[in-house]
């Protein structure tokens, strides 16, 4: 079986021949499986937007190759691997722009040229996935929600697609507490049943630790390591170079060890680290 | 005399007739100059109301906001509450009102009617604060959010304010934008300025001096960051999340260990655990 995204020595530069030229992905090579919850990380300008603008087709390959489930991203394909992506860009709700949610929910299939009964049907689905109930939320405005429900409405345009690779960019970003574990257990929701395949880029390494399979670390374009979070975050000089935090856990941790207190093994969530704490204490008054 | 006092303040989004829900009640408030106050609260708590009463974009449906001993009320005084209490909002691609960033900066001094001389040097002193002086002939749209950010502070400053307020001015930015913002904002204070700080990010309340929460509209805690990160009841009722730092204390101390449950930082939660293993 094919891998879900499939990424073999891209590269890619801007404004190329100009005095503005920028090289922003150099030779990246990684592969996402299906099921995967995949993270990618770097800080602003290491080319994360850049490398996902490609899993669409939204920027034209200059170099390399991407395949979505073995197809190649390219011009005669688009349209199937577009069915297939779904991107949830940045702040998704300045993207709302019908006068109702039903509307801006069915503008996808509609553009599929799918029938009224098939649209109703994927926008019912759609709503109901992202917890907005369809006969409160259909007819309203877009523009008339909180902040939380716009973004999950927004979500629901593309989910009204059936994408089965969901990317999500900094999906969470400015939303209070509450809305944040919202649209995150949404995630952890939509991977259950409808998108099998999640790619998360997030600045929050607190998130990428408790949440990703494997996390993908990009810094000036380059692919600097790819690999399970533990085994990701353990190289912490590597990370803090990328010019990225670790996850509050481990730099805890990190603390400790420069106090001369040593563990065995990295902890990159905070109940991790509790637990670590807790059993060595209770080793050494036995 | 306080900077800012609040006196048995409301205000309402519905029609002032009737309305029937207050986004802000009764509050009660005052603010010493020179204070460093976090303001938290979830998305509808108020917290983002009670900013724009503090420099008189909004003005109270009943009660008094008093800012350097002006009524916001007093519509002949506005601009001194104006000139006093500057904001910095949340976007940092809205805020930017000229292409070049000196002249972003020089707008508010430009219509004070600030004489050329002045506003140059008022505007050199801003950038310079914000440690974007060398950018100060650069086009501001290529700049990235942190940066964007600290020129908007700058265009804040040139105004010599009293009181800086920022209104979630760090939630559309990345870590390290965030801590730019976060180091001019502690600086600034550092000089006198007062600073409010509406957030809902846990991490950033350790900053500040003084917390206050607000759950639908009243305040519901007001006290030092580390009383508030002691008490996750309240936290959990204001619909905020404690810090992970706060949330290991927890779990250490449900575990048996004897430790400060107000721990502020990672610096610090690291000496708790040291002295007990």
């Amino acid at each position: 079986m094919p891998a879900a995204v499939e990424i073999t020595n891209l590269s890619y530069t801007y404004s190329k021949k100009t005095p503005y030229e920028k090289k922003a992905l150099e030779g990246i090579c990684f592969s996402v499986e299906k099921g995967e919850f995949f993270g990618i990380v770097g800080s602003t300008g290491s080319g994360k937007s850049t490398l996902i603008s490609h899993l669409n087709g939204l920027l034209k390959k200059q170099q390399g190759s991407v395949k979505i489930n073995g197809l190649e991203v390219e011009k005669k394909n688009l349209k199937a691997v577009r069915s297939m992506v779904g991107m949830v860009f940045q702040y998704p709700e300045c993207q709302l722009f019908e006068e109702t949610v039903y509307k801006d929910v069915a503008f996808g299939p509609k553009n599929l040229r799918l029938q009224k009964d098939e649209i109703d049907l994927r926008v019912k689905e759609a709503l109901n996935l992202v917890g907005l109930d369809f006969d409160k939320y259909a007819e309203r405005s877009p523009f008339e929600l909180s902040g939380g429900e716009k973004r999950r409405a927004a979500i629901a345009g593309v989910l009204a697609m059936r994408p089965e690779i969901l990317v999500l960019d900094e999906v969470a970003a400015g939303l209070d507490p509450e809305g944040k574990k919202d649209i995150l257990a949404l995630v952890k929701r939509l991977q259950k049943t409808m998108c099998p395949t999640v790619i998360f880029i997030s600045h929050n390494m607190d998130d990428v630790a408790s949440l990703c399979d494997r996390v993908a670390v990009l810094n000036d374009g380059r692919l600097l390591t790819v690999g399970e979070p533990r085994a990701v975050f353990s190289d912490a000089k590597a990370i803090i170079e990328a010019g990225l935090e670790l996850p509050t856990a481990t730099l805890i941790q990190k603390k400790l060890e420069n106090k001369g207190i040593n563990f065995s093994k990295t902890a990159i969530k905070i109940e991790e680290l509790a637990q670590m704490l807790l059993e060595r204490r209770a080793n050494s008054v036995s | 005399m306080p900077i800012i006092e609040l006196k048995n303040v409301s205000y309402t989004y519905d029609d002032a007739d009737s309305p029937n829900k207050f986004a802000l009640e009764k509050i009660n408030l005052k603010v010493e100059e020179g204070e460093f106050v976090a303001l938290l609260g979830a998305n509808g708590s108020g917290k983002s109301t009670l900013a724009k009463l503090l420099n008189g974009l909004y003005t109270p449906y009943s009660g008094n906001v008093i800012v350097n001993g002006v009524d916001t009320l007093d519509e002949e005084r506005i601009f001194e509450v104006r000139k006093c209490a500057g904001m910095v909002f949340q976007n940092p691609d809205n805020q930017m009102v000229a292409t070049i960033v000196e002249d972003d900066v020089a707008f508010g001094p430009e219509n004070l009617g600030v004489p050329r001389e002045e506003i140059v040097e008022r505007v050199n002193f801003a950038l310079d604060a914000v440690g974007m002086g060398e950018f100060k002939k650069n086009s501001a749209h290529r700049l990235s959010g942190g940066q964007k950010q600290r020129v908007a502070i700058a265009g804040v400053l040139a105004m010599r304010p009293k009181i800086i307020i920022f209104d979630e001015a760090t939630s559309m930015l990345d870590p390290k934008g965030r801590k730019e913002v976060l180091s001019v904002a502690k600086k600034l204070n550092k000089e006198g300025i007062t600073i409010i700080h509406i957030t809902h990010n846990m991490d950033e309340v350790a900053f500040a001096v003084r917390a206050v929460c607000l759950k639908e509209g009243r305040i519901v805690f007001d006290g030092a960051p580390r009383e508030l990160f002691s008490r996750p009841q309240t936290l959990i009722e204001c619909k905020l999340s404690p810090p992970p730092v706060s949330e290991l204390a927890r779990l250490l101390k449900a575990g048996g260990m004897n430790i400060d449950a107000g721990v502020l930082d990672e610096e610090e939660v690291t000496e708790a655990i040291c002295r007990l293993l």
